[in-house]
This record gives structure tokens, sequence and C-alpha cells, in this order.
């Protein structure tokens, strides 16, 4: 569990205005908001569009889409990361350069830690058609499977 | 052709329940025991009843009740397989357990070919083997399989030296593909040196005994045995007045490139128009099923298909393919003891485990590596 909330580690640690940051699930397009729950006894508290942030910035690069945070029971509080992206076996490189992209991002001032894996989703835009090789490919990465909807933060 | 669109089962065996609709193939998973291949044999006997009845009766076996139709049918042990909560139904329709072993009724031709997972046993010491050859307590379908590619090699082959790889009834491509994975520069064929022909493996300056083929050749060869009687010579599409086509476990012994050649000729048995049924534990045989139905749902080109096997375009082949595109695909997970589910979308990220997890099939992979992304995840973060 994050310690380090949202704001803080896209403010201090990716040195974003504090305007980008949204309430709620604010900052996510409609399908993709829809395609996340919070699990009982939490709620979104807020999120950033970090794909959307850093387009100018960053024009080529492969950013990842949302980063998320969620507080819960005894005020326990995650960072979640999410990035939506067709989950073929075609992109998991993409995937895995997204992953190394946002690392990146959050390691420049070493104020965020680096996500956990439980923290890092990727949510199938689509269908999932990911063969074994690439899958383990994925797994040697550090990242999960893709998942059609998520239930935030992980048990 | 005989209409068989689907079967359900109730308390047979260590089936609880199956309900199964088939496609143009049919593909049946689940671990060891679980009834898949008692399934496959019901399957054969609702069908071709009347040529069971009248080949048993041939052989001079006779039986006094249905427990002992089903010892003589099933094989030793299994006679009480149908209890009084046994229900089967063919199509919709139920079927007593009394019409199964009556001896009324015409002949008839069977319309079920069914390749046995012990099939290895048509062809011990390189020989093939007639019905009267083995016990009364075997599997009738494993009698039968090993009496049909003796008939083949004692009258179709008679005569003939070399049996594989040969011209008249494969297509060169699926030849040359099953001639490449399984047999490398070797050729199947009949030693009649010795008072019984036998095969051999002749090449390379050497002649290989049965006992001395690898384990892939030893259990694939009978298995080629009766896909060669399934082709048969003349241009013929289909043999006589079979239609269905049950395979068991075609993967034993094969490597990945050798189930590739076998799945080509899958393709193949689909394109002469028979349906197929496999039983199988090999997720290489549901990676072909998998992209199969995705390539149906994204309207795929041949092309596609033939990517998949790594062949060149031909007219042959692309008629394969394009055969294959229009197919349908169903398949089925057989749980030891519980109700056997339908996985057919075979959809990674479907919500239930039996589908996503393609019955089990990729279900070790997959936690392997959950495990691996945990400790690498874990490693970089330190």
């Amino acid at each position: 569990m994050s310690v380090l909330g949202l704001r803080e580690c896209i403010v201090r640690g990716i040195g974003l205005d504090c305007s980008v940051v949204r309430s709620g699930k604010q900052a996510l397009k409609a399908a993709c908001s829809r395609a996340l729950e919070a699990r009982n006894g939490w709620r979104f508290e807020a999120s950033v569009d970090l794909d959307g942030a850093l387009r100018e910035k960053h024009p080529n690069e492969n950013r990842w889409d949302y980063g998320l945070e969620v507080t819960g029971p005894g005020g326990k509080r995650s960072v979640e990361w999410v990035e939506f992206h067709p989950a073929c076996s075609g992109e998991v490189d993409r995937m895995i350069k997204k992953k190394q992209w946002l690392e990146a991002q959050l390691a420049r001032t070493k104020v965020c830690p680096r996500p956990a894996k439980k923290n890092l989703h990727w949510v199938a835009t689509g269908g999932i058609a990911i063969d074994l090789t690439r899958g383990r490919l994925l797994n040697q990465a550090g990242l999960a499977w893709p998942q059609k909807r998520l239930r935030l933060p992980l048990p | 052709m005989v209409t068989l669109r689907r079967i359900t089962v109730k308390n047979f065996g260590p089936i609880a329940e199956a309900d199964v609709e088939f496609g143009d193939l049919t593909v049946i998973v689940g671990p060891q025991a679980a009834g898949k291949s008692l399934f496959l044999q019901l399957m054969k006997l609702l069908v071709d009843r009347p040529s069971i009845v009248h080949e048993l009766r041939r052989n001079n076996i006779h039986w006094s009740d249905a427990a002992e139709f089903f010892r003589v049918y099933f094989g030793e042990g299994l006679g009480g397989l149908w209890t009084s909560k046994t229900v089967v139904a063919l199509n919709g329709h139920q079927v007593p357990h009394s019409r199964l072993q009556t001896t009324k009724g015409k002949p008839g031709e069977p319309k079920v070919f069914y390749l046995p997972a012990q099939r290895v046993m048509a062809l011990r010491d390189g020989i093939t083997h007639p019905f009267s050859d083995f016990r009364s307590g075997d599997p009738f379908v494993v009698r039968f399989f090993s009496d049909n590619i003796h008939r083949l090699v004692q009258t179709e082959f008679a005569g003939r030296e070399k049996l594989f790889p040969s011209e008249g009834r494969m297509n060169q491509a699926i030849r040359g593909a099953l001639a490449k994975a399984l047999f490398g520069s070797f050729e199947l064929v009949l030693d009649r040196k010795e008072a019984q022909q036998r095969f051999v493996l002749r090449g390379d300056g050497a002649s290989l005994p049965f006992m001395n083929w690898s384990a892939g050749q030893r259990e694939f060869t009978p298995l080629l045995l009766g896909l060669l009687w399934l082709m048969p010579a003349g241009g013929a599409q289909r043999r006589d007045t079979l239609q269905h086509v049950v395979i068991e476990e075609p993967e034993m012994g094969l490597h990945p490139r050798a189930i590739s050649a076998f799945l080509l000729v899958v393709l193949e048995l689909l394109r002469r128009g028979y349906r197929v049924y496999l039983s199988t534990h090999s997720p290489h045989v549901l990676d072909v099923v998998w992209a199969l139905g995705l390539f149906r749902k994204h309207k795929a080109e041949s092309r596609d298909v033939r990517r998949i096997f790594e062949l060149k375009a031909s007219p042959f082949i692309d008629e394969i393919a394009r055969t294959a595109l229009r197919k349908t695909y169903r398949t089925y997970y057989f749980p030891a003891g519980e109700r056997a589910v339908d996985i057919s979308s075979l959809d990674l990220g479907d919500d239930e485990a039996a589908v996503r997890g393609w019955g089990g099939l990729t279900a070790f992979t997959a936690n392997i590596g959950d495990v691996v992304s945990d400790v690498v995840s874990r490693g970089q973060r330190r």
C-alpha cells in the first residue's frame, strides 16, 4: 500500500501542476471509468490523466494513461496506475515500454516509490488475445495479465 | 449425414453431467479419469449401434444383458457404467439403455471412425492385428480400430513396400509436413522378409524395427495409418459411410511441430467433410482452435491460417484455409465428477476460470507467470 498520495506523486514527484489532479474518477473518460470499481469500503479519491497532461512534453513516447488514488477503512490509501489498451500479443512490447516510461517519470525526483505489480494495471479495450510466449514476456517485465474490469485496490 | 447435434449425459461413470453441442471440430479437455474417453465412446455407440452389434456378433461375441454388453463394448470393469440414475439423450431425445444393446435392426455401416488413445496396441511389435487378436475385455474401439488398419495393410497396401510418404492419398503439402515432423529422412515401409510382415522405418542405410522407433513415432504411426484409411486412394473425399472422426490425445509423444503438422491434417479432414472430435491435454491444440475461433469472428483471410502453419500459398492449402474459416469450433471442459463446462470462447479475459484457463490446460503456466511477475516486480523495487 503506497503511503504517498496521488497529489504528492504528481506535483512533487513528476512536477505537474496540481490542477491536473481531479476529484474521484473525473479525469477518466466515461468508458474507462465504467471499467473501474472500488472494493467494498473503498472509494476513488482522485485521478489524473497522465497521458493528456504530458502529451505535449512527451509527444512521441509511450505514455501511461491514468493515476488514481483510492482510500479505504482506517485511512488506508493506495495509488493505482491504470492503462487502457488493446490486449493482443503485438501490444505487449508497447505495454512494457509504457511501464518503463511511467517508472522513469516517477523516478525523476525519487519522491514517488516505484509502483508494485499490484498497483500497475492493464485494462483490455476489447478482447484479450495474447499468446503464451508474449504472456511470459509480460510477466518477465513485472506486469500482470490484462483484465477487462478492475476492482481496486486488489486484495 | 447422421445428425449429431447434441448429446446430454447425466450420471454416467465419472461424468456428473455434460450437455455437449458439437461443432465441425469439437475438442474435449479435462483431467485424467474425467470421462472424456467414455463420453466419446458413448457418442460412437449412440450413432453406430447397429454396426457395432453386427461386428460383435460377426466375431461370435454374445451378451445376455445390458451390463454385459457395456462390459463388452467399453471394456473389462466398465459394465456398471450405466446405472438407474443415468440419463442419456441424443439431439434432445432420451435413449433407454435397452435400445443400445439390442440385436434387433439392420446391421448398418459405421459412421464414426474412432482412433483410440491405446492405438499403439494396434501396432505392437510393428505388426497389425485383427479384431480377434485382442482379449474379450479390451475396449471395442481399440479392437475395431486395429481391425481397420489391419485390413488396410492386408488389402489396399498389399504388395506395396513403401507406405509413407507416398503419393495417392494425401496432398503433397500435408504429406511433406508430416514426413518432416515425424520421420525426418526415414520412410515407413512394410518389411516382408520375415514370415510375418512388419513395419520398419528405413533410411540412412538403416532399417529400424518398432522397438527402436522414438516414442512419438510409435504413437503416431497407428494414427497415420488411421488417417490414410480416412483418405482413400482414387480421389474419394471420404471413406465409405464414415462421417465423424474421433481422435483421442493426438499429441501423445509429439513435439509441438509435429502437433502442428497433425492439426493441419485435422483441417484437411474438415475440408473433406468429416466432422472431427478430439480429446487432448495439449495447450498447443487449443492454441490453434483459439486462433481459428478468433479468425472467424474477425473475418480473417486464408493467408492468416497459412501463417499459423508457416505454409506457402498454393491452391490446395488456400482451400483448406478457406474451409477452416467457415467451420464451427466447440470446446468443452470435463472436470472429474462435476458438470462439464462449455469453454468454446477460450476467452483469456473471461470471468469464468475454466474458460480463461482453457479447462486447466494453461492454469499451471499462468500461475508460474504470476509468481515470476511478482518476483520481478519485487526485485525491481529494491
